[in-house]
């Protein structure tokens, strides 16, 4: 009935689900977090408050993925690139700074307008006309697109977070030929050192998913952070354990490992 | 009403399909299999639905724009035509083996595409300018170790130094293969803990809820 070679996974899946629900429900009580600083996280209100001065207005985009929101693998990076979002239309509206968010997945068009809209009634506010752009599903015809919006309206941030592939250099280096200031992150671990060498910031890889425990302190985040560490380190054992079990040809832990 | 339909019902939605998908990785049986495979042709059938909906509104906001004389609207005309011949095209016949969609692949789109993507290398080569600053330790071994790879890879370098070969590759196979798999390892473990938050109902974002 099981499906062979996956029963280790299937117990680890099972723990990961408990843990998140202890923790989160801890946080929930009163328990406390400490995360480390995420300078990336920190600079959205000093990059938003740039452009403000400047008039210019803020360029925002979760990235592009194979196949819309739907990717397994890229989808909820997108998805937690707009979990941002949601902090710097907080900050846009606060301080009436122009925002653009180009999207290259159609089905993501809603969420960012109920973001968008959330984040600007809080300081009873419309949302800017034309702020969501959908460009393409096309990946080349997203990064013309996004090319062209940096050229034609400047920004004065443009905030990269979500996954990305290739064009992830030419929007960094697009945003850095109109003087914008930068902030990148995305999950997607062949991007990074574009976005390290670009941006001005970065972010990296599971700090884009612990972005909303950072800004906002929401539990359901915090906790499913310290799940994802027991997690982690568990990970961490199992990979000590099968390399001395391989090595040391300890047939009864391989077996185990191979359930 | 409106709040339950637009909200917790597709969280409702997503808790059990994801549970579903997740039984039906784990566990075989032929009822799981069978539902598993049925959402995924729902996901196919919505997918499409949402696209004819998306074509026809872009259709209606076009002409709008059209009628209007907004911004731009002569390129609204060569979007309307284009999407017309590639559609009307690409439906004609077995998708893709109309002579004039595949003249415009050949000939207009796949040349684009590929123009775009070659811009990529001088992004690259300016963002490298740009970094390869020894300001600090840790820029100081980013810019030695990528020296080697760029002298092992190179081919006047390559053939004229080939001592940086083996050292480039276990740069490449050893240090490198280890750095980016903890990377995937720590990256998915963050996808499968959102993935558990929507099922648990907590991560709201994904019906455009913002806490």
């Amino acid at each position: 009935m099981f499906v062979e070679g996956r029963i280790i996974q299937m117990l680890l899946m099972i723990l990961t689900i408990v843990a998140i629900y202890f923790y989160t429900d801890a946080v929930k009580k009163g328990r406390e977090v400490t995360i480390r600083p995420i300078p990336a996280l920190d600079a959205i209100e000093e990059a938003v408050g740039r452009a403000s001065e400047t008039g210019r207005p803020v360029h925002f985009t979760p990235g592009y993925t194979l196949g819309g929101l739907y990717n397994p693998t890229m989808g909820p990076g997108v998805m937690a690139g707009i979990t941002i979002l949601s902090k710097v239309a907080e900050v846009t509206a606060r301080l009436g700074t122009g925002i653009i968010v180009s999207l290259a997945q159609a089905e993501a068009v809603p969420l960012v307008e109920e973001t968008l809209k959330v984040a600007y009634r809080a300081q009873n506010l419309e949302v800017p006309a034309n702020a969501v752009r959908f460009i393409s599903t096309e990946q080349y015809a997203y990064a013309a697109g996004i090319l062209s919006i940096l050229l034609e309206e400047r920004p004065g941030a443009n905030i990269l977070m979500g996954y990305f592939w290739s064009e992830s250099l030419q929007f960094a280096e697009g945003g850095s030929y109109v003087g914008a200031m930068q902030i990148g992150g995305t999950c997607s671990p062949s991007q990074i050192p574009f976005f390290v060498a670009s941006c001005d910031y970065c972010l990296i890889g599971e700090e884009l998913f612990a972005a909303k425990g950072y800004i906002d302190r929401d539990p359901a985040s915090l906790g499913s952070l310290l799940a994802s560490d027991i997690l982690r380190s568990i990970l961490i054992g199992i990979v000590i354990v099968s390399f001395l079990a391989f090595n040391l040809n300890i047939g009864l832990i391989i077996d185990l490992l191979r359930m | 009403m409106s709040n339950i339909l637009k909200r917790e019902v597709p969280l409702g939605l997503a808790t059990v399909i994801i549970a579903l998908l997740f039984f039906d990785y784990y566990v075989f049986t032929d009822i799981t299999r069978n539902i598993a495979l049925s959402i995924a042709d729902w996901a196919i059938i919505i997918t499409a639905t949402a696209a004819g909906v998306g074509v026809l509104n872009m259709i209606i906001r076009t002409y709008q724009n059209i009628s209007k004389r907004a911004e731009y609207w002569y390129l609204d005309i060569y979007m309307l035509v284009v999407m017309v011949v590639m559609a009307g095209t690409g439906l004609i016949g077995a998708y893709g083996t109309h002579p004039v969609f595949e003249w415009i692949m050949m000939n207009a789109y796949l040349p684009i595409d590929a123009s775009i993507y070659a811009m990529v290398f001088f992004d690259i080569v300016s963002s490298y300018y740009r970094t390869f600053r020894v300001r600090s330790r840790d820029s100081a071994i980013l810019f030695i170790c990528a020296f080697i790879i760029m002298l092992k890879n190179a081919p006047l370098t390559g053939g004229m130094l080939p001592s940086f070969i083996p050292i480039g590759d276990w740069m490449l196979n050893i240090p490198s293969t280890a750095g980016s798999r903890a990377f995937i390892i720590v990256a998915s473990i963050g996808v499968v803990a959102f993935t558990i938050r929507t099922m648990l109902q907590t991560e709201r974002t994904t019906v455009g809820v913002v806490d």
